[in-house]
């Protein structure tokens, strides 16, 4: 009898346990969908090309001499010492950090890469002094990156990321 | 007695597991439905989108289009032709008041560049281009999700080799549908 008694006192007790266990993690889910991130969602685009970034970029090539300069530079040292044309160097230094207004811009880097070459900055052949050449920076939802190829053994690269 | 007594605990076993069940699905369901029933709000994207209508329309190769600029050294695009000529459509489905006040603006300004200013704008070289409700502009200051979203953006482009900024700023509403 008491035998019996124990035992249905501790099946009612594995059943209340069980019940205020469901109970609890539901209403720890209810609140964080509740007050999570998901009230204010907002929808952005992703991918790493820019349309107007892009333009820009093609109109800087364009632009008087920059892409014979940028186009003969076959046999660049690999030396990322070795900058691109002062004066060519000067029209990207004005051109891109006002695509964005001054605040939303995170990093920018413009230079020729050697294509045979793994990533790092030893592969940079030259390059505009806005910052190094990191993977660090390629990463995260708002970079955006374009590249025209020069030749088999290179090509000149833009990245531009924006604060997110 | 035995028998009764096993047969009244799977019923209260049973309403036990019917009362779990209902408050674990009442749970899902509401969790699905605060979930999904937030809406996204896309129109920074669709601004973005507009911005690069806009842009291709203007511009290709990194050169102003054929046609945006006539031999007189004047924009061929006006306030009037923008939306047929750079096929925009500012129509919107009938909701509140949508179809009284327009959900759209946008301005295009065109800018000598202007490399010793920080913003790299010289002196404006045509006359502004604008299509939309005007008075969204009022809000592009505010800051918060119940205003439009304004967004604006800077290219560099050459008008017969000559570099120029153009500024496109883009204003969508839809408050309504979005937040």
């Amino acid at each position: 009898m008491f035998n019996n008694r124990k035992a249905q006192v501790g099946e009612t007790v594995t059943w209340m346990v069980a019940t205020i266990a469901i109970v609890v993690i539901l209403v720890i889910s209810v609140l964080i969908v509740s007050i999570g991130p998901f009230k204010n969602r907002e929808f952005r685009e992703s991918g790493t090309s820019d349309l107007l970034i892009t333009k820009s970029f093609t109109g800087y090539l364009l632009t008087d001499d920059v892409w014979e300069n940028v186009k003969d530079k076959k046999g660049f040292p690999r030396d990322p010492k070795v900058k691109l044309e002062q004066s060519n160097m000067d029209l990207a230094i004005n051109i891109f950090p006002v695509l964005y207004s001054g605040n939303e811009l995170n990093y920018i880097w413009l230079g020729i890469v050697d294509s045979t070459c793994k990533f790092g900055s030893g592969c940079v052949v030259s390059q505009i002094p806005f910052g190094e050449r990191n993977k660090r920076n390629l990463v995260g939802k708002r970079f955006f990156y374009d590249n025209i190829k020069l030749n088999e053994n290179s090509f000149i690269e833009l990245v531009i990321k924006i604060k997110e | 007695m035995k028998r009764l007594n096993k047969r009244g605990t799977d019923k209260i076993i049973s309403v036990y597991w019917f009362v779990i069940l209902f408050i674990v699905a009442a749970a899902i369901v509401y969790m699905a439905v605060v979930f999904y029933g937030e809406p996204y709000d896309v129109r920074e994207t669709e601004a973005n989108i507009m911005i690069n209508q806009i842009a291709d329309c203007i511009s290709q190769g990194g050169e102003i289009k054929d046609g945006v600029i006539n031999e007189e050294g004047k924009l061929e695009l006006t306030n009037e032709n923008i939306l047929s000529k750079c096929h925009l459509d500012f129509n919107v489905e009938d909701f509140k008041d949508w179809k009284k006040q327009e959900q759209f603006y946008f301005e295009i300004n065109f800018y000598k560049f202007n490399k010793d200013a920080p913003d790299g704008l010289g002196s404006k070289f045509v006359n502004d281009t604008i299509a939309g409700n005007m008075n969204l502009k009022e809000y592009c200051d505010k800051k918060g999700k119940n205003f439009p979203v304004c967004v604006e953006r800077n290219f560099y482009v050459l008008v017969k080799e000559n570099p120029y900024i153009i500024k496109i700023k883009s204003i969508v509403r839809k408050t309504e549908k979005n937040v």
